[in-house]
């Protein structure tokens, strides 16, 4: 072999494996045909829901003859704290994001690595980088992508409030990283459950099925053998979104105080998925 | 000297099935090794684990002193792992080098590092494809480049030639005796001939047991002589020159292995040039011959007289 080129092996990467694997997860997200796909589809959807019921919403709130059938739907919905927020805009942007976010980033970020450990990909990885980086770095891609998405729907809710009233330029800056904080810690249980699950799971359609089941049905069971023990109530805190009703009854720089157990949850799920992850036959 | 590959009591089961049983051995850094065995012998298991893919149920193994799986061991072995594909969404060259700036190239040097493996695999003008647009050999191709990476200094490869065609398989196996200078490779296949030609030791598993560990071409038998051998292969079977071979000196025994091929067992101190005196034979008696082998053939040292 050419000494040269073995010498050139000694350049050492500027980035750590870790952080080249989150890159390659956000590029190949948003530069792969499927990763644009779903990526249009996300903002189609969100285009659609600020420029039509969010805007609707807002316009209502802000107005004092819709503000009363508005108030009655958002009594229904359990959100009237929402009411109170300055900024109509982002009052309806959060009540939204908060239920949407974190199912748009359950199915994203569903595929972690199921598909590339059936096809061997991982193979070729795990010569050259710890289980580590792979598995912490798909989980920081995964969040970094909802980010991106975060702050592309954010941008677009703020150009709406300037267009709706522009002297509330300020006031929306300022709300906007309160905003950002709470909705990513939000999702990342969710996207945490999804790195758990792409350990476990062969098929990423089951991995999705038992995410469903885990959110839809943990609760329920968790209360009925809470009724005997009470003590195992304690596992609600464990299911991802358990928070969220009472985060959208908050105004926005209370609910940092609920931001614990979205932390919580993630540090559960990657510390399980790391575990099983770092054994796994590959 | 430490040894490039250390196994001590490994074992690996899988449910009620040994994939491997109790295998010890120890191999030094140097010529290609093959490694070979039947379906199901525990070849690609074996790969598996010395690579760090699964786990082995009990024993260990060291690379360079180093257990297996370990992070010192990062980037100092290459691995052509079996039935793995790349991502199809990227070019050849983005995902080489990908490998490359994960193993620790920058970004400039990763590109040189991916052209460099693929030239090497006279893929170099494909290197803007994606792995869809390549065939099956092409494919294979790729994936014994990425083993190159860097500067490993063990590289298994786990069938390298297998959906070659003959002159690509040929370019590999090139590759491999000239590469062989700085890295030693362990090689799984089933194409003896080919192991034959670049290996100078070979590793026979079977049913999950280490069967041997030998010198290619050099006998594990314990005789009381120890004997040498020449394989014969006539172009067509002749049993009249089998009395006329015995009756050179030196010689010890002859055996048919197939109707064309004589293995003749003889003691090289009483006789160094048996093979010209065979040659002598051979012309005299008119006799035509297609090979004449020093030392017997893989298949025969491994399937000897339908033993193994």
């Amino acid at each position: 072999m050419n000494k040269n080129t073995l010498d050139s092996g000694n350049q050492q990467s500027t980035f750590h494996p870790f952080f080249l694997i989150a890159k390659q997860e956000l590029l190949g997200s948003f530069a792969s045909k499927g990763g644009l796909f779903v990526s249009g589809v996300f903002i189609l959807i969100w285009s659609w829901l600020l420029f039509y019921p969010i805007q609707f919403a807002a316009e209502a709130i802000g107005n004092s003859e819709g503000s009363s059938f508005v108030l009655v739907i958002l009594g229904w919905l359990g959100l009237e704290a929402l009411n109170s927020w300055a900024l109509s805009e982002f009052a309806v942007y959060w009540a939204v994001a908060l239920y949407l976010f974190p199912v748009f980033s359950l199915l994203m970020s569903s595929d972690q690595m199921i598909s590339e450990r059936k096809r061997g990909g991982l193979r070729f990885l795990t010569l050259r980088c710890s289980r580590g980086s792979i598995f912490f770095g798909r989980f920081i891609g995964h969040i970094l992508i909802q980010a991106c998405l975060l702050i592309v729907t954010l941008g677009i809710t703020y150009l709406l409030l300037l267009a709706n009233n522009s002297a509330l330029w300020l006031e929306g800056m300022l709300v906007l990283p309160l905003l950002f904080l709470n909705l990513i810690l939000v999702i990342s249980p969710f996207v945490a459950l999804m790195s758990l699950l792409s350990v476990a799971m062969n098929s990423v359609r089951i991995a999705i099925l038992i995410a469903i089941i885990i959110l839809v049905l943990a609760r329920v069971m968790i209360n009925s053998i809470a009724s005997e023990f009470y003590v195992l109530s304690l596992f609600n805190y464990l299911v991802p979104g358990i928070q969220i009703k009472e985060m959208a009854q908050l105004s926005i720089d209370s609910t940092v105080s609920l931001l614990w157990i979205p932390v919580l949850q993630s540090i559960c799920f990657l510390g399980l998925g790391y575990g099983l992850f770092k054994r796994q036959s590959i | 000297m430490t040894a490039i590959l250390e196994c001590s009591h490994l074992s690996k089961t899988y449910g009620n099935k040994k994939a491997l049983k109790d295998i010890s051995f120890e191999i030094q850094a140097g010529q290609p090794i093959a490694l070979v065995g039947p379906n199901g012998a525990g070849k690609s298991t074996l790969f598996s684990i010395l690579a760090g893919y699964e786990r082995a149920s009990s024993g260990s193994a060291k690379i360079l002193g180093h257990q297996v799986g370990s992070s010192e061991l990062i980037g100092r072995i290459g691995v052509l792992p079996q039935d793995a594909l790349f991502d199809p969404s990227l070019t050849l060259l983005k995902q080489l080098s990908y490998l490359a700036q994960l193993q620790g190239y920058g970004r400039a040097e990763s590109q040189k590092e991916a052209l460099r493996v693929l030239e090497l695999m006279q893929l170099k003008d494909l290197c803007n494809e994606k792995m869809t647009a390549l065939s099956h050999g092409m494919k294979k191709r790729v994936s014994i480049a990425q083993a190159l990476i860097g500067s490993p200094e063990l590289i298994l490869l786990d069938e390298p030639t297998a959906g070659l065609d003959p002159e690509n398989a040929r370019n590999i196996r090139q590759n491999i005796t000239e590469l062989s200078r700085d890295i030693t490779f362990i090689v799984s296949s089933h194409n003896l001939s080919e192991l034959e030609r670049m290996c100078s030791q070979v590793m026979h598993l079977e049913q999950g047991e280490l069967k041997a560990l030998q010198a290619i071409g050099v006998s594990s038998e314990v005789t009381p002589k120890a004997l040498d051998y020449i394989t014969l292969r006539l172009t067509q079977g002749n049993a009249d020159i089998i009395s006329k071979i015995q009756q050179l000196g030196s010689v010890e025994s002859v055996n048919f292995k197939q109707d064309d091929e004589l293995i003749i067992a003889y003691n090289k101190n009483e006789n160094s040039i048996l093979d010209q005196d065979l040659l002598k034979l051979l012309a005299s008696e008119t006799t035509p011959y297609r090979q004449l082998i020093q030392g017997q053939s893989l298949e025969n040292q491994l399937f000897r007289d339908g033993k193994k």
